[in-house]
């Protein structure tokens, strides 16, 4: 009996321990590529100048950006398309595997590196190393090229039936990779994945004195934000509205801007049935909207004679994301980086901005269904902040991407809220001074 | 051998489970009464069954009647337990039928399911009064939160009470909004229990 069960565990073992082994895929064996020339192995053309300059730049600062992460395989890198000495990712190899993708933004005059286990990049640099024929498929294209543009890289990758006999049947599977570049400069000046935040010099764009012509530089949100409070015909409307005796009208007050430059006060729809709805009209022209979100107020009095209040939500709700993304959808021109909603609350001063490309515009939001949903969600995660509640929703309900919250604080300070994706907890980054 | 293995089994299964983590209505009522209640209340995050302990919510179930402005009202509340997903509530849900002075029905929610719109969907307490949340229709502001409380000397008499949203809209999905009647009246309302 007791021979049988230890015998069971030992084929049990056996099996695990051959599973475990056969996961990790055969790596295209290359030699150590730390001292080599860069030729590149990719079969796209990339910014071959960028790469060698980058390597170097490594190669001088090894000690500080690798602190234990793997060999950069440089014949591998991948400039994505970009060509302006701006981008570009390279696999890392660690204990014979691919562990890792080293990103390596320019931001004006300084380069950036940052290790990322990212599925969809890692898988992609993973299958790419394998050794197996591959050929390419057309690139596709969202947007101009002197805008942030989504690349996505197809590549068929041969499946032979019989790894021994690979000329014999098979079939071709692809893998590919979508590609949006992350403009947010905060993320690599203090990236939790190793590297180094400090940024390091790139001579070609920081020698010869003068400034890098910056509108040639795509702006952050932060960057567009932090502009924005210094803005003083936006500034004046916020102070209009952040003051106790307007948030606690029992009516929303607020403003549009227009693309064409200048604010418009909205116009509140008076009803007979008391509701004065504020009036939020949306057109090809808008640029964005101010508006508040209502303090507590009284309703009514119950039989004890106690006041009966009203608890408004202070923070977006799934219509006020509709408005941005109809906004999006009037931009012909795929140019997002302006629009905006900022709600005024005794909560903070909040807005969001729209950071996704043309496929991530939805609409519909503003339906009985979604505000019967939003509050019914709210209701059951009573315990939750407005932030946490706003950003669960849109993320897990909605499936929004590309919609980020920012809080704009008094001090001046600009903050981006996100989830943490381990609790769903709400972390704030604040935007670089 | 056999028994050990189903015993085995059965306790890994219980342990998997993740075991119920049960709070009171009065708790989360308790987090709303707090001054910076909009920032949470992360005590109570990792309640999983937030329970009516004390049964406070059955004095509202079962079908009102009540008169206003020439319009006739029902509303059949009933009481629903552990309604939720990640986290489930005891709650009261009402369905009503509405009809006008010439006994035309003009508003009809008996038959919706839970998962629809337009039925008055319970949150919590607040003191001796219930709120309830109610939207028909989003685009003209027919919606807002619904007050209901059972008077202290007679439990089958109740008084609503409804706030209508005050919040933004679209103007081309509402071009009648100035003149649009919501589903509740503005004024409070007595009900009688049948």
């Amino acid at each position: 009996m007791r021979k049988r069960i230890i015998l069971r565990l030992f084929l049990f073992v056996a099996v695990s321990i051959s599973l475990c082994s056969c996961v990790h895929d055969e790596m295209y064996s290359t030699s150590d590529p730390s001292s080599k020339e860069y030729q590149s192995k990719s079969l796209w053309k990339e910014d071959e100048v960028y790469i060698i300059n980058v390597k170097e730049i490594y190669e001088k600062n090894e000690d500080k950006i690798r602190k234990g992460h793997g060999t950069p395989l440089w014949d591998y890198a991948m400039t994505m398309d970009k060509f302006d000495e701006s981008y570009l990712l390279v696999p890392i190899k660690q204990n014979g595997e691919v562990s890792e993708v080293l990103e390596v933004p320019r931001f004006g005059k300084k380069i950036y590196f940052k290790y990322t286990t990212a599925k969809e990049k890692l898988s992609f640099f993973r299958k790419f190393l394998i050794d197996t024929p591959k050929k390419t498929l057309p690139t596709s294209l969202s947007n101009d090229a002197s805008k942030i543009i989504c690349v996505t890289r197809t590549v068929s990758i041969w499946y032979p039936d019989n790894e021994s006999d690979p000329n014999a049947s098979g079939h071709w599977g692809s893998t590919s990779y979508t590609q949006c570049y992350d403009i947010t400069i905060d993320t690599f000046e203090n990236p939790d994945t190793g590297g180094d935040g400090g940024g390091y010099d790139y001579p070609p764009f920081g020698s010869g004195g003068g400034d890098i012509d910056s509108t040639l530089l795509p702006k952050t949100p932060c960057a567009i934000l932090k502009e924005q409070i210094t803005n003083i015909g936006y500034m004046d409307k916020i102070e209009k509205l952040d003051k106790y005796s307007v948030l606690s009208q029992k009516k929303e007050k607020g403003y549009s801007e227009s693309k064409s430059g200048g604010f418009t006060e909205l116009q509140q729809a008076a009803s007979t049935e008391g509701s004065d709805g504020l009036t939020i009209p949306v057109s090809v022209n808008t640029k964005g909207y101010i508006h508040t979100h209502l303090n507590d107020y009284l309703t009514t009095f119950n039989e004890n004679n106690e006041p009966e209040i009203r608890q408004p939500i202070r923070m977006f709700s799934p219509a006020d994301v509709n408005t941005l993304m109809t906004m999006a959808e009037f931009a012909a021109d795929g140019n997002y980086s302006d629009l905006y909603g900022t709600m005024v609350s005794s909560y903070g001063n909040y807005t969001i901005k729209f950071t996704g490309t043309a496929a991530d515009i939805k609409t519909g939001f503003d339906s009985t269904k979604w505000n019967d949903d939003y509050i019914d969600y709210k209701v059951l995660h009573d315990s939750w902040s407005f932030e946490k509640l706003f950003l669960n929703f849109l993320k897990y309900k909605m499936n929004v991407q590309g919609v980020d919250l920012y809080k704009i604080k008094d001090n001046g300070t600009v903050q981006r809220k996100v989830l943490n994706p381990a609790n769903n907890n709400v972390s704030s980054n604040d935007c670089p001074q | 051998m056999k028994n050990t293995l189903f015993i085995s089994t059965f306790l890994l299964m219980m342990i998997s489970c993740k075991a119920q983590v049960i709070g009171t209505l009065e708790q989360f009522e308790e987090c709303q009464k707090r001054p910076n209640r909009d920032e949470g209340c992360p005590d109570l995050d990792n309640i999983t069954y937030v329970k009516d302990t004390n049964n406070r919510l059955n004095q509202f179930v079962g079908t009102w009647k009540g008169s206003f402005a020439g319009k006739q009202y029902e509303i059949h509340f009933e009481k629903i337990i552990q309604f939720g997903d990640d986290i489930k509530w005891d709650r009261i849900f009402g369905r009503m039928i509405i009809k006008n002075n010439s006994g035309t029905i003009i508003y009809n929610s008996l038959n919706k399911s839970l998962s629809e719109t337009g039925l008055l969907r319970g949150s919590n307490f607040r003191g001796r009064v219930y709120l309830l949340s109610f939207v028909a229709n989003s685009y003209c502001n027919d919606s807002g939160e619904a007050f209901i409380e059972i008077s202290k000397t007679n439990p089958n008499q109740m008084t609503l009470f409804f706030d209508r949203d005050k919040t933004s809209f679209n103007p081309a999905k509402c071009p009648n909004f100035s003149t649009y009647v919501p589903t509740l009246p503005k004024d409070k309302m007595i009900l009688i229990k049948q």
